[in-house]
């Protein structure tokens, strides 16, 4: 298929069908615990779709042409944290010489990325290659599909994660019971976007 | 800091230890690796798991390439442990183009059975595929009869079994196709009928015999038969022996005929007519079954003019037996007779040698050594059924342990006893691991240690001698 | 109260990681649709969570401060590794059931943040019984949620179908998060009213004491 039909194809099962936090539920903790202020959570999104690109960039080839060729597959759980540990600190790093007020917004949720299920989750999806081609409809994987999948992957993320917060600033104004007030509130929100995004499965 | 004081900084400690547990953790990781090592074959069988219940696939290449058969092809054949046969086939006609099952065939001790599963894997693009609900695919399975007699399927019942939701037509034919598909590759390539397979041919007086026990040697087919009463006399049984397509012997062990015609049909010794006779000769005394009624004039006209009245139902149901074996004997020497079952603890009998002599089979045998005794020799008598004597002609057990099997007279023991008795004593092989338990829940109470092997392995012998006596009557 | 049993309850119910500290909510959500996937998840946990809380208590002396997250994420994720090998081989279908979700509990926060806050701090069989207080109070979030989401959106119950009818919703990802809502409600409010009461019964008794001391006085 050419690269415009690829591209709807991934961009529609990444960001709408499988998406990673209302669909696949992953990476739950920083949509509920950042999603506080419209800001952060922007900010939140994209730091978490950088890493998740160059994660994958890494973790895919050292998987395909590293551990498996040299038969210690299994070692990959080990390797991938290492390397999402390692690219956490460098962006921390960078963050912190070129974008300094940035930095300081995202405080400690910035090293929380490296415990991301999101992104351990999009390493580990995109080599099991019968569930990839099962998802986007394609007929074979190569690390660019695999990129774009972590590109749309951290947008539909960054989608999820902004119109939750922007639902939750409007609920801090609303004066609710406290048995529901927080945690529950935030959940029901959570499904009913949820359900909306459902829609798209049916495509 | 110079080198010196970098080994003995904390940060070096700290790295040091880091290192040190991921190697560790790495060398543990290699060695559960080994240990929890899945090889990709069992990977791709397990696989199958979701389409059998009980049964897994031993081996699953048995069809190199695609193999075309009426309105679709055959993409992948399955072997699985108990026998059966698992066919994925992909029929063509649907509304999109094509739709793939897999067809589980059962198959019993080597003898096609029918279709036991048909299960949908994919299609492409057939959008009313959810109409078709389980109870759909299960009907596929329960016209058997119909399928071992060479029935197809097809949505149109005049063209074979009607299997057809209304409303999918067109999903219907594919996959009928493409159970036909692998129905044609099951008898043709499994099945060995060749392409051009001829439905199963009815055998000639089939409607006249019933109870039809066969036992093949050689060229030699030996017929146990009874013919069903024709007229006044009562069912008659038979034993015949066929050889080159004559009747080699021919007895009569059971004369139904009325008291006041046993005289009349006495008269002809059949038992000295049947000998060389053929299946043309016999046919044409009384007719053949199906094509032209059996004429109770032939009887009058050939060598039995002395039976005017009475005893013609006798002889043309005793025509009709000797009829019967020489007829269908190609049909059974090319089809074989399948054994009723296995022959039961094979793998606990190291040899074994029958002598057949009538309703009794005499084995000398030998039991292989289970636990700390030798190998057993055993010759013991079956006469229907029972054991008629039984003897230990090499006796395994250890010194120590004689006088504790001793205990038992098993020669006397084991007179009368059938296989159901001791087969409840020791377990059935196969189905049941032989559970020493057993033996001392039986009138071997006395033997509470020791010489339980010995026990069994006496018990063995004497299940394998009745359990596989009609095998070999 | 005896210590073990004080770390016991606290890991089960007072510190419920799933309806209190709403640590792990990934697996939470996508592995509750029927009970057994809850129970097989919750219990894989356990066992891994068991396991680290004792290793890493032994090695707490010996691993520098300046590493300790590090040599943590190590220990969990060669034990995770572990686990999976011995699924794949001895229960694949909680393998599959579970999908990407077993790599996952490398970061699942409960594991990482019980050897932070405890077993790096404590001796070994108390970080034991934390983890495995911990885990099982996992499991049984796990296991509730489960069972309400399979017995409403299925009608079955560990695979038994009991009713025929279901609301499918509790079976999706939008029903996932509603029951998780719902079950943090109704604990937090069962666990405040019954830590509430408990303290006015103790403020009772300290002031029965007080005017008893009085009167003797």
């Amino acid at each position: 298929m050419n690269f415009f039909t690829l591209l709807v194809a991934v961009l529609v099962s990444a960001v709408f069908v499988n998406n990673f936090i209302l669909v696949q539920f992953l990476g739950i903790c920083p949509f509920l615990g950042v999603s506080k202020k419209t800001s952060s959570a922007f900010g939140m999104g994209m730091a978490v779709t950088v890493v998740m690109v160059l994660a994958t960039l890494v973790t895919y080839p050292l998987y395909q042409f590293v551990l498996v060729p040299l038969n210690i597959a299994y070692l990959e759980i080990i390797f991938f944290i290492f390397v999402i540990a390692a690219l956490v600190q460098m962006l921390e790093k960078i963050l912190q010489k070129f974008i300094p007020s940035l930095y300081s917004t995202m405080g400690i949720y910035l090293p929380l990325i490296t415990t991301n299920c999101a992104i351990l989750g999009v390493a580990e999806l995109v080599i099991d290659e019968a569930q990839m081609l099962k998802a986007l409809g394609i007929a074979s994987m190569n690390l660019g599909v695999a990129l774009l999948y972590a590109v749309f992957a951290g947008l539909g993320f960054t989608l999820a994660i902004v119109i939750m917060s922007g639902l939750r600033e409007k609920m801090d104004k609303l004066r609710l019971p406290k048995a529901i007030a927080g945690a529950p509130i935030t959940m029901i929100a959570a499904c009913f976007m949820a359900m909306a995004f459902y829609v798209f499965t049916l495509i | 800091m110079t080198v010196k004081q970098f080994f003995k900084s904390a940060a070096f400690k700290a790295l040091a230890v880091l290192l040190s547990i991921t190697v560790v953790c790495g060398g543990v990781l290699a060695v559960a690796n080994d240990l929890f090592y899945v090889s990709e074959e069992e990977v791709n069988l397990r696989s199958y798991s979701k389409l059998l219940d009980n049964d897994k696939v031993v081996d699953d290449k048995l069809l190199t390439e695609p193999y075309a058969s009426g309105d679709g092809v055959v993409n992948k054949v399955a072997l699985t442990e108990k026998g059966d046969y698992l066919v994925q086939a992909t029929g063509d006609g649907g509304y999109k183009g094509s739709v793939t099952v897999w067809v589980l065939f059962g198959f019993e001790n080597g003898k096609f059975k029918g279709i036991k599963k048909v299960q949908y894997a994919s299609d492409e693009g057939e959008t009313l595929m959810a109409n078709l609900t389980s109870a759909y695919y299960q009907n596929f399975a329960n016209h058997n009869e119909e399928v071992l007699a060479g029935g197809i399927f097809s949505v149109d019942s005049s063209e074979g079994i009607c299997n057809v939701v209304t409303g999918t037509t067109k999903s219907s034919t594919a996959i009928a196709n493409a159970v036909n598909s692998a129905l044609g590759y099951v008898r043709a390539v499994i099945l060995g009928q060749g392409d051009n397979p001829t439905p199963e041919q009815p055998k000639l007086y089939e409607k006249n015999v019933k109870d039809v026990n066969v036992k093949i040697s050689g060229n030699t087919v030996t017929y146990t038969l009874t013919v069903k009463a024709l007229g006044d006399p009562d069912n008659f049984d038979f034993k015949i022996a066929v050889t080159d397509g004559k009747i080699d012997s021919f007895e009569i062990t059971k004369n139904g005929t009325t008291d006041s015609y046993l005289g009349a049909f006495g008269k002809v010794d059949f038992s000295t007519y049947m000998v060389g006779k053929t299946y043309a000769e016999l046919s044409a005394l009384i007719g053949k079954d199906g094509t032209e009624q059996i004429k109770t004039s032939y009887v009058e006209s050939g060598s039995f003019n002395t039976l005017t009245t009475g005893a013609s139902y006798s002889c043309i149901m005793t025509l009709i037996a000797g009829a019967y074996a020489t007829g269908n004997y190609e049909a059974y020497l090319a089809e074989g007779s399948a054994p009723a079952h296995p022959v039961y603890y094979a793998e606990n009998v190291k040899s074994a040698t029958q002598e057949v002599d009538g309703n009794t089979v005499t084995y000398t045998l030998t039991v292989k050594a289970l636990g700390d005794p030798d190998n057993f020799d055993f010759k013991i008598a079956v006469t229907d059924g029972k054991i008629d004597s039984f003897e230990i002609t090499k006796n395994g057990t250890t010194d120590s342990y004689l006088d504790a099997f001793g205990k038992v007279d098993f020669s006397t023991y084991m007179v009368g006893k059938t296989y159901a008795e001791l087969s409840a004593l020791i377990g059935m092989d196969g189905t049941e691991k032989i559970k020493t338990s057993y033996v001392e829940s039986g009138s071997f109470n006395t033997l509470t240690t020791g010489a339980s092997y010995s026990c069994i392995m006496t018990l063995i012998a004497g299940a394998y001698a009745t359990g596989n006596y009609d095998l070999y009557v | 109260m005896n210590k073990y049993a004080k770390i016991s309850i606290n890991g089960l119910v007072w510190n419920n990681p799933t309806f209190k500290l709403m640590l792990g909510m990934c697996a939470t959500l996508a592995l509750t649709t029927t009970a057994v996937n809850g129970i097989g998840m919750g219990l894989t946990v356990t066992v891994i969570l068991l396991l680290s809380n004792v290793l890493i208590s032994l090695l707490r002396k010996a691993i520098p401060s300046s590493v300790r997250i590090p040599a943590y994420v190590v220990i969990i994720a060669t034990l995770v590794t572990i686990v999976r090998m011995v699924l794949f081989k001895y229960l694949p279908d909680l393998y599959d059931a579970m999908g990407v979700f077993l790599p996952l509990i490398v970061v699942n926060c409960i594991i990482l943040g019980r050897a932070e806050a405890f077993a790096s701090k404590n001796p070994v069989l108390d970080s034991a019984v934390d983890g495995l207080a911990t885990g099982l109070g996992f499991t049984l979030a796990l296991t509730t949620m489960g069972i309400i989401r399979e017995l409403l959106g299925k009608g079955s119950l560990f695979g038994i179908q009991i009713m025929n009818f279901s609301i499918g919703f509790f079976s999706s990802s939008a029903g996932a998060f509603f029951v998780y809502g719902i079950c943090i409600m109704l604990f937090t409010q069962i666990s405040e009213s019954i830590q509430l009461s408990r303290k006015e019964k103790q403020g009772r008794e300290l002031r029965k004491n007080l005017l008893n001391q009085e009167v003797q006085a």
